[in-house]
């Protein structure tokens, strides 16, 4: 029985590898079982996938609002840029 | 016959062509204004130097693109070494040995010490949020260039897993290796950063 248990249940290694990758990965429906399972036992891997969420979405906001489509070059940095590409390229 | 394919290169106009793309290339990898535009005024150089080298097999946009994104793994290597983080190697088998034991009766479980916390819950905390996100963003910096590239491209460019292969040349599970310590890595940097 412990044997079954052990190979139903995930150690805390897999189980973050699994709430890491989900949102990048479509978890098998044995992969979210067993990970439901485990999260409900575990605390830290509960408190793990709490954090991932929440990093995940973070992360999110972070990047769209770095760069979008009208980001551009500074017109002092392009004129910069043609003035040393004629130099070198005379 | 072969001659016909050839590309031709016109550095007179690559300013009006293609440095906005560039810039936001650059942009995204970097997100810093400032580092970008030297970036890319980096990589005009080192592509005016090597003008004699252009055999024309690929475009000059792509061929301007490798330069660019050259220089922006080279700026990440240089922060790597300056700052000489405690990342860990993705072909180090044992890297996740810092966070889970590897044998004996507790082995897969998280190493005394590390267990996680509820500290991300301060993100929800309005007055907290705007410090978290600091905090977020300088260790998503810290990360190596090959780790955080995998998020910018998932989160901002909504790259497939095998897009994401693809351009940074790896297998899927190495992926999901990234991705798995890259999160180990971040809750333990925010959390350092957060507590002390």
């Amino acid at each position: 029985m412990k044997k079954l248990m052990h190979m139903i249940m995930l150690d805390c290694n897999e189980a973050t590898r699994l709430t890491s990758i989900k949102k990048y990965k479509k978890l098998s429906l044995m992969q979210r079982t067993q990970l439901s399972m485990h999260l409900m036992a575990c605390k830290f891997c509960n408190q793990f996938a709490k954090f991932n969420d929440v990093v995940d979405d973070l992360m999110e906001q972070i990047c769209s609002n770095s760069v979008n489509e009208d980001s551009k070059l500074s017109e002092k940095k392009k004129e910069e840029l043609e003035t040393i590409i004629e130099e070198v390229n005379k | 016959m072969s001659q016909i394919q050839k590309h031709s290169c016109e550095p007179n106009n690559w300013v009006k062509l293609y440095s906005d793309q560039l810039y936001r290339f650059a942009l995204i990898r970097v997100n810093n204004n400032q580092l970008a535009e030297d970036l890319v005024q980096e990589a005009f150089i080192s592509a005016l130097k090597s003008l004699p080298k252009f055999k024309g097999d690929s475009s000059e946009k792509t061929w301007l693109y490798t330069i660019l994104r050259n220089k922006i793994i080279d700026y990440y290597r240089s922060q790597e070494k300056k700052m000489a983080s405690k990342f860990y190697d993705i072909n180090n088998e044992e890297g996740n040995d810092h966070f889970f034991y590897n044998e004996g009766k507790s082995s897969g479980e998280w190493v005394k010490g590390h267990e996680p916390t509820n500290f991300h819950e301060a993100a929800d905390q309005p007055l907290e949020r705007e410090e978290f996100m600091r905090i977020l963003k300088v260790c998503m910096d810290l990360l190596p260039f090959k780790w955080s590239e995998v998020f910018r491209m998932k989160n901002l460019e909504d790259f497939s897993s095998k897009e994401i292969c693809k351009e940074l040349d790896i297998t899927s599970s190495n992926l999901w290796v990234i991705i798995h310590r890259a999160k180990l890595q971040m809750r333990e940097c925010i959390k350092n950063k957060w507590e002390n």
